[in-house]
């Protein structure tokens, strides 16, 4: 699974503290960087419901008083995007029910990991324009 | 949740669609039907319309919004597919809210040139999305209606806050973190079954039932509570802290 680490230069990356009052700054960059990758208003607004449910995952489980980084950048022709933050769990937590329903409708795969001390969480979406949202 | 209660719970609304498809089902129990399976998928709806809570939209009309949606894909799903019935409602749900958005009108101040704008976003976005048979992109767009890129961006973005207190983060220190992601699977994770909701919601002094309906059933802000029951927000948070808290533990048995 893409890391944080292993996303390459060209990666877009907005970190802010682990507060809900800041997802709304996630979505905005989301957004931008979905708009660049040249991917239509639908996609565009399915990112920002899919880096809502990962960053929202990450603020739940994280320690209290740390940052969220959210890393977005396109590859073989999908939008990835890797939100992690410290987290002081043994595993990476299970997303709650409806977040995994609503990610694995909208973008696909969704992969978690623990990674030196952080919880990742990673999605990536294919860039086809033919497909009919 | 347990995988055989979701086993259990996928057989049921199998059943279900296997009736709603079948032609040979009276009208009467259709309807029935529909609702069932409505009903048991409102809790979705819920989580969906609460990822939008924070744009200044009341959550009663965004819930409605998304069970709108959900009734259309209740209507079109074809169990034939192989697909499960959540993931195929999640994008029909989700447009019926984007749709709510863009139909409601906005508030917030913006400056003239962008207002100006938005018609010619819109009819372009509509023309394009006819032409190409699927949703355009922010270039194609910009083509189109001859404005620049970033004024569609813009333009966009503009469109998520529709009024002031949107862009403006909550001064809600106080408030559980469940609360304030508006989920109530935080709070009740793993749990949707309504019955089993409305089972651990008994378990709950009257007052706390009252408030912890009224936050994640009905939607209300913590203020808009405290004036209802007549106590102040400090307290409603409190008590919404300490039920919660219960809840879980009660979970986790």
């Amino acid at each position: 699974m893409p890391h944080m680490f292993d996303a390459p230069t060209t990666a877009v990356e907005v970190g802010f503290p682990a507060d809900t009052a800041n997802m709304s700054i996630a979505r905005t960059v989301a957004a931008a960087v979905a708009a660049r990758a040249d991917l239509t208003i639908d996609q565009i607004e399915d990112v920002r419901l899919a880096v809502d449910e990962a960053v929202a995952y990450v603020i739940t489980h994280a320690n209290e008083d740390t940052r969220v980084r959210c890393r977005m950048w396109v590859a073989d022709g999908s939008l990835h995007a890797v939100v992690s933050g410290p987290t002081s769990a043994a595993a990476p937590p299970d997303l709650a029910p409806f977040s995994l329903t609503v990610l694995t409708a909208l973008v696909g795969e969704v992969d978690t990991d623990l990674h030196d001390g952080d919880l990742v969480i990673h999605w990536s979406l294919a860039r086809d324009h033919s497909v009919n949202a | 949740m347990t995988p055989a209660s979701t086993e259990a719970r996928r057989k049921a609304e199998d059943a279900l669609f296997a009736q709603l498809t079948d032609p040979h089902t009276p009208d009467e129990q259709r309807a029935l039907i529909r609702d069932e399976l409505v009903e048991m998928h409102l809790p979705l709806v819920r989580h969906i319309a609460s990822r939008y809570a924070d744009r200044g939209e009341p959550m009663d009309d965004l819930v409605q919004a998304g069970s709108l949606g959900l009734v259309q894909a209740v209507d079109r799903f074809d169990p034939s597919r192989g697909v499960a019935f959540a993931s195929f409602a999640v994008p029909t749900i989700v447009g019926a809210i984007r749709r709510y958005f863009r139909d409601s009108t906005w508030t917030v101040k913006v400056p003239r040139r962008v207002q100006e704008s938005r018609g010619r976003i819109d009819a372009a976005h509509d023309a394009l999305a006819q032409e190409l048979g699927r949703s355009p992109t922010v270039a194609e767009i910009a083509e189109r209606a001859d404005i620049d890129e970033q004024d569609v961006l813009d333009s966009l973005e503009l469109s998520h806050a529709r009024n002031t207190r949107s862009l403006t983060p909550e001064d809600d220190d106080d408030t559980p973190l469940a609360d304030r992601l508006g989920d109530v699977d935080a709070a009740l994770s793993g749990v949707d079954d309504q019955e089993t909701v409305r089972a651990m919601l008994a378990t709950l002094p009257e007052r706390e039932r009252a408030i912890v309906t009224m936050r994640f059933l009905d939607g209300m802000s913590q203020s808009q509570i405290a004036e209802r029951v007549g106590i102040s927000q400090m307290h409603v948070s409190r008590l919404l802290t300490r039920s919660l808290a219960r809840l879980r533990s009660e979970l986790s048995d």
